[in-house]
């Protein structure tokens, strides 16, 4: 059933998802290259796949995201195959098909697959048509006026969204009719820049919002399964920060719901590969709300691996090879708990700023539930050019509250000098009140996290 | 006194044209051991490894290097100055298939000559000599798959 057997993979990406991938050739045994820039030849992905090429100079403009550099890198050192990682050209259709033009398997959905979920007032639509729900809110609007009519209609506060939008970037929460035409021309611009489209759409504002997602996995085939949802509430301006699953504390119902939905949605473009159906959960109301899809693996893939058993990149891998899944639903059992601590290169007594540098003490745990994902090493230098993610931290227990300790428990014996981590930040969290009793939502950190973290710090110092 | 990135990274430059295979260095506590083979002969000193911050990170950087120096070709000149890829692609010495290439060994060229076209899909790219001087060496072959600043070509000043 394998239409085509990959021998070697060029990994389009860098620091851990790149050390990620590199793992999931090994699994296979398959080849690996990877292209990396000029300030990350000394990563630890060059260093453990079979080649490194240097693909252009530091900033990603000009080497990560130059689609036909990275094809002709991968043509030219023999590769029959491409994994993007997330973020840099993941989901850009541009690659996927250039890839399929120069006989390259790309390791993802198709372009279409990403067209019809990337973007999101034509995503929107389609949630509408197969009956997944949406927030009460528009498909697209072109004025303000329009913007305040239907704000009017489903009440205040209202979100603006950007359609091309992620990460917050043309995303602006309006309270009133006075506010939102300021707002309006504040995301529309800065959507235009950021994604060089600057339509937008408006949806009623949820105050206590938390986020869930579905994992799911689709073959060549036509089969497309669920590997169960991740809560990913725990976010600051709109960054993922901490991750879990099972979602906790959902009725049984609404869970159900979500994972249906989620299917039908994938279902609907045809998907194959792995991606994930992101929903807003109004705890109060209990009730979900259809967000976007996202046509790539995800950082906060492995708490999904934990509770499953399965791995996501070997299984993108096969997929891509045309095999089928090689489970059904029902095989796919969630055992115990995760959690994944991002721990990103930023001072969180200082308000999160970056902090570059040097490693020069790496020490991390080791034991049973204990998974870290990362490109860090003792001697690294952490360039200034990227995102500030250094490793993920995944625990997993019998239950959350096992997962929970266990978390804390690998949190202490984790020892980074060098450069600044947001470590306390994480070890606050884990042990807040709130997020034990899961109280918290989407701008927990906004509202509550952030002062009582820097009051906590104070009487610490 | 310890070394400063950019002095390291100097020093790395001196290495690479040179053709030593190895090079220690000491500067008061600090011990820099760098080598082109990726094996290194005389064992680094204990402090070295337990001191990873400035001074083991740099190998790789070395190793990293393009394979120029093999053991059969005549050492680099270190006042040669090597032409370096400007982004990665297929290098071509000629403007077509049989035609003349754009320089040969001892030929004399000016900053603005084209010595090579780097081929990124179909896209050819010129690239300049820089600076004028003689064609001391060619270090690809025509038709390879070249690196984001590979020494592609070694001109002595005039």
């Amino acid at each position: 059933m394998i239409a085509k057997r990959i021998r070697r993979v060029f990994i389009a990406n860098r620091g851990e998802i790149a050390v990620r991938v590199v793992r999931a050739c090994r699994a296979l045994g398959i080849e690996c290259v990877v292209g990396v820039s000029s300030a990350d030849r000394d990563t630890l992905a060059a260093r453990l796949a079979d080649r490194a090429i240097c693909i252009g100079p530091p900033m990603a403009r000009d080497s990560y995201l130059q689609v036909p550099t990275i094809i002709t890198a991968a043509k030219g050192t023999g590769c029959d195959a491409l994994h993007p990682g997330y973020g840099f050209l993941s989901e850009r259709p541009a690659l996927a098909e250039a890839c399929v033009a120069n006989d390259l398997t790309f390791i993802g959905p198709s372009a279409a697959a990403m067209r019809a979920a990337g973007d999101k007032i034509e995503a929107r639509k389609r949630a509408e048509q197969i009956g997944v729900p949406l927030a009460a809110g528009s498909r697209e609007i072109e004025t303000v006026d329009e913007a305040r009519q239907i704000a009017e209609r489903v009440g205040y506060p209202v979100l603006l969204k950007a359609s091309a939008g992620g990460g917050g970037r043309g995303m602006r929460v309006a309270r009133d009719a006075h506010e939102i035409g300021e707002r309006f021309e504040q995301a529309s611009s800065e959507a235009l820049e950021a994604f060089g489209d600057g339509r937008l759409f408006l949806e009623r504002f949820v105050k206590r919002a938390r986020h869930i997602e579905v994992q799911v996995l689709g073959d060549s085939h036509g089969n497309v399964v669920h590997l169960h949802e991740r809560d990913c509430s725990v976010q600051r301006r709109h960054q993922k920060i901490i991750e879990e699953a099972p979602a906790p504390d959902l009725p049984e119902a609404t869970r159900q719901g979500l994972l249906d939905a989620a299917l039908r949605f994938a279902r609907s473009i045809g998907y194959s590969s792995a991606g994930t159906v992101e929903f807003l959960y109004d705890t109060a109301g209990d009730r979900y709300y259809f967000l976007e899809m996202n046509t790539r693996i995800q950082v906060e893939h492995p708490v999904t691996e934990a509770i499953t058993g399965i791995d996501l990149v070997v299984e993108q891998i096969r997929i891509a090879e045309g095999a089928p899944l090689s489970f059904a639903q029902a095989d796919v059992k969630v055992r115990g708990h995760a959690i994944e601590c991002r721990i990103n290169v930023e001072d969180a007594d200082r308000d999160f700023m970056p902090s570059p540098g040097r490693i020069t003490r790496w020490e991390l745990p080791v034991g049973d539930g204990i998974r870290i994902d990362s490109h860090g090493y003792a001697g690294y230098r952490v360039p200034p050019y990227y995102d500030s993610l250094l490793a993920k931290l995944i625990c997993a227990g019998a239950d959350r509250g096992a997962a929970i300790t266990q978390t804390l428990a690998a949190l202490d014996r984790i020892a980074i000098e060098g450069v600044h981590t947001n470590l306390s930040f994480h070890r606050f969290v884990l042990s807040h009140a709130d997020f034990a009793a899961m109280r918290v939502s989407t701008r927990w950190i906004e509202n509550t996290g952030m002062s009582q973290y820097l009051e906590h710090r104070r009487s610490q110092a | 006194m310890a070394l400063s990135e950019s002095e390291i990274l100097r020093v790395l430059d001196m290495f690479d044209r040179s053709s030593w295979s190895e090079m220690l260095l000491q500067s008061g506590s600090m011990k820099l051991l760098i080598s082109k083979t990726g094996r290194v002969q005389s064992q680094p000193p204990t402090a070295t490894a337990l001191q990873p911050a400035p001074a083991a990170a740099p190998v790789p950087a070395a190793s990293a290097a393009p394979p120029a120096a093999a053991a059969a070709v005549p050492a680099i000149d270190p006042c040669w100055i090597a032409v370096k890829a400007p982004m990665l692609g297929h290098f071509y010495a000629a403007p077509k298939p049989g035609a003349p290439p754009f320089v040969t060994l001892g030929q004399m060229v000016t900053a603005e000559d084209t010595i090579a076209i780097l081929e990124v899909m179909k896209l050819m790219n010129h690239v300049k000599a820089g600076v004028a001087g003689k064609i001391a060496r060619i270090a690809v072959a025509d038709g390879d798959l070249v690196e984001f600043e590979q020494a592609l070509i070694y001109i002595q000043p005039a």
